[in-house]
């Protein structure tokens, strides 16, 4: 024989050798070893980046929503002065236009009769006193366009020589009895009805003349008293607010805007806000304390063809799948139509298994079950129990107990009157726990999780549900949920030789308790 | 071939099935290999063990264009079991040194290793010392080449050759000790 003959002969006999080896006991021993699934990690780790910056996004755009609707505020006071000033400031170009003549022609012997320091002085007092009687008796649109007459001369000197000398010659006119013709010439002329009616109100005041006031302010200001009698408080704050703003009003310079001012900048605010407030509305807080009843589907395998498999094939013809329940707690965050739910939930799941047990010895594999129809039985407990000779009647009661995360996406939308939510997403597994007994591969009775064969995974990593629900309000802030789901967790419930999982069918009804 | 990519594939997605079924398709041949160039210090399931966890943990890096997967997989184990024997500095196991071997041997003398079967094989090669039943076992049996036996165990090719060489007549004065004792009982 040559050296390569006895090599030959070598592996000849060794190549396809196989040696002896328990291959079950030795994955027993492997698996817990082997490198965890990734996937599910990366999964896992998606999932929550994607709930964290959805939840980033919604919460950056409530303050930039927030800070704008404040910003809107301001700037809404402030164009609306602005829009008022201006619009005094037309008014009163136009008025002065058309009036300056006569009034110039009619009061010129009485004008040059009162010097530069008489008319500051008449200016200035009429002004203060005006602005206190014109707020607590005339009403609001006195205030405010007493506001703009004390802002509105400062934007051009050249005007104050005309408005002091029409000023003066409307209370000449006035008290010469021509006030009706002075201001009924030029309805809606603010700074001429303003300066009319409160020469009015003050006429009204010394003297008690009430005849001549009333005709005065019927004549001069009558959408101003009507709209003044229709008030809010409301309005009134709101109007007194803007008294507040002219001066940013002067800073803006916008003159070629006109509003009329008989109020219309408290609608114009309210309009804005409306503008504003369903952007506000949109984003929603809701908690919902949910219970849920259902059933579910088992699978249950074994790709072996030892005792295991016969103990499949039968538990799988004698089990009955009771009842599934589920408690939880989520938080829907939604914007618009779309939300995101997140929360904990809990899910009881309840199985019977009805079998007869015999065996003859306390040997391995001389076990036998059987499936019986009869109702009566006996209630095994006790680990490790075994049998006698005689045939006993087992039924094993076993639980599922599980802690989920739900985290996934809703989309509300209406259908024939009803809101309706159809969401899904995914399940994450925080515990997961079997109680009760079961047998093992030498068919003996024994607990869960006492055995390779018998234990089960405490954490059955990401699964999914999808769900669709109705929502029925019954109080301000509270609304009743309705819906039904599906559940299911992919993964292997059991880290032995059986695979098991199941996919639960639920009826969810619970409460929506808007925090917003 | 389909069936083994298609189980490649799940197993890459850490499908505990079919490793499990890559695991008893392969663990007793593979436990074969790791039978044969285990040493003293380590048992053969702990090195198949390991050899396991590197398989499906490098699984990715297995290249079916290559290769056969069984050859990647017993690559594996002949590494993880040299990596042991250079960790541990395994040591001759009271074995016969080359001094006392005779340098003539007649391979005719050997004719009955034909009825040797493969746990006697086993047995003796795990008796030879290192490195002479790794060289033994990579060029013998698992084809290498002693290119690639140089490169691995950091040797020449030259004392690779001669450690074959030497292999072979440490087995054969094994054969010859069996057939002394056949005959003396």
């Amino acid at each position: 024989m040559e050296a390569n003959q006895f090599d030959n002969n070598a592996k000849n006999r060794l190549s396809k050798h196989q040696s002896q080896l328990d291959v079950d006991s030795f994955w027993d021993q492997l698996e817990p070893k082997l490198p965890k699934d990734k996937s599910r990690t990366k999964i896992f780790i998606l999932f929550l980046i994607a709930g964290l910056l959805l939840c980033s996004g919604l919460l950056g755009w409530y303050l930039f929503e927030k800070n704008k609707q404040q910003d809107s505020v301001v700037n809404s006071n402030a164009l609306a002065n602005q829009v008022n000033k201006s619009e005094t400031d037309i008014k009163e170009f136009g008025n002065h236009a058309s009036n300056t003549s006569d009034v110039k022609r009619d009061n010129a012997s009485k004008f040059s009769q009162v010097d530069d320091a008489e008319m500051n002085e008449n200016k200035d007092k009429s002004i203060q006193q005006d602005n206190k009687e014109a707020i607590s008796k005339a009403g609001l649109k006195t205030s405010v366009a007493n506001v703009n007459s004390k802002y509105t001369p400062k934007k051009a000197k050249v005007d104050d020589r005309d408005k002091i000398e029409k000023q003066t010659a409307k209370r000449n006119d006035l008290n010469n009895g021509k006030a009706n013709e002075s201001s009924s010439g030029n309805p809606g002329n603010l700074y001429t009805d303003y300066l009319t009616k409160n020469f009015v109100l003050k006429n009204q005041t010394n003297s008690n003349d009430k005849n001549q006031s009333e005709n005065i302010h019927e004549s001069s200001n009558d959408k101003s008293t009507s709209s003044t009698e229709q008030l809010t408080q409301e309005q009134i704050e709101s109007a007194m607010a803007i008294n507040y703003l002219p001066l940013l009003s002067q800073l803006l310079q916008v003159k070629n805007l006109f509003i009329d001012l008989n109020f219309e900048s408290v609608p114009a605010i309210e309009k804005l806000q409306a503008l504003i407030s369903p952007k506000k509305d949109n984003l929603r807080i809701d908690l919902l304390p949910i219970i849920g009843i259902g059933y579910y589907t088992k699978n249950l395998n074994y790709s072996g063809t030892d005792n295991l498999a016969d103990y499949v094939n039968l538990r799988k013809r004698a089990e009955s799948n009771l009842e599934e329940w589920l408690f939880g707690l989520n938080v829907n965050l939604s914007y618009g139509q779309f939300g995101l739910l997140t929360g904990i939930e809990y899910v009881k799941r309840n199985e019977k298994f009805n079998f007869s047990l015999n065996k003859t010895d306390n040997l391995f594999g001389t076990t036998e079950i059987r499936v019986e129809t009869n109702d009566s039985f006996n209630i095994i407990s006790g680990t490790g129990w075994h049998g006698s000779t005689q045939i006993r009647k087992v039924v094993h009661y076993n639980s599922i107990q599980q802690w989920n995360v739900p985290l996934g996406l809703n989309y509300h939308f209406s259908l024939q009157g009803l809101r309706l939510t159809i969401g899904a997403g995914a399940m994450f597994s925080i515990s997961n726990k079997i109680n009760g007994k079961t047998l093992d591969r030498g068919l003996n009775v024994a607990d869960w999780n006492k055995s390779p064969d018998l234990s089960y995974n405490t954490n059955l990593g990401v699964g999914w549900y999808g769900e669709l629900s109705c929502t029925f309000p019954i109080a301000n802030r509270i609304a009743f949920n309705t819906g039904f789901r599906v559940q299911e967790f992919p993964g292997n419930y059991l880290t032995g030789p059986l695979e098991l999982n199941y996919r639960s069918y639920l009826l969810r009804s619970g409460l929506v308790i808007s925090l917003r | 071939m389909l069936k083994e990519n298609k189980l490649i594939e799940l197993c890459l997605r850490n499908d505990r099935k079919s490793q499990k079924e890559l695991v008893q398709t392969y663990a007793p041949v593979l436990l074969s290999v790791a039978h044969r160039y285990s040493f003293a210090v380590i048992e053969p399931e702990d090195i198949l063990q390991e050899s396991f966890i590197q398989i499906f943990t490098n699984l990715n890096q297995f290249d079916p264009q290559k290769g056969k997967l069984f050859n990647w997989m017993r690559q594996i184990v002949i590494n993880t079991s040299l990596k042991h024997f250079r960790t541990e500095k395994t040591k001759l196991n009271g074995f016969a040194t080359l001094d006392e071997l005779k340098d003539e041997m007649h391979f005719a003398e050997a004719e009955q290793i034909l009825n040797f079967d493969a746990e006697h094989w086993i047995q003796m090669i795990q008796k030879l010392p290192y490195p002479y039943s790794a060289v033994f076992n990579m060029a013998a049996i698992d084809g290498f080449s002693h290119e690639e036996i140089a490169g691995i165990l950091q040797i020449e090719v030259v004392t690779s050759r001669s450690y074959l060489h030497r292999a072979r007549k440490l087995l054969l004065s094994m054969i010859q000790e069996v057939k002394l004792i056949e005959h003396g009982s």
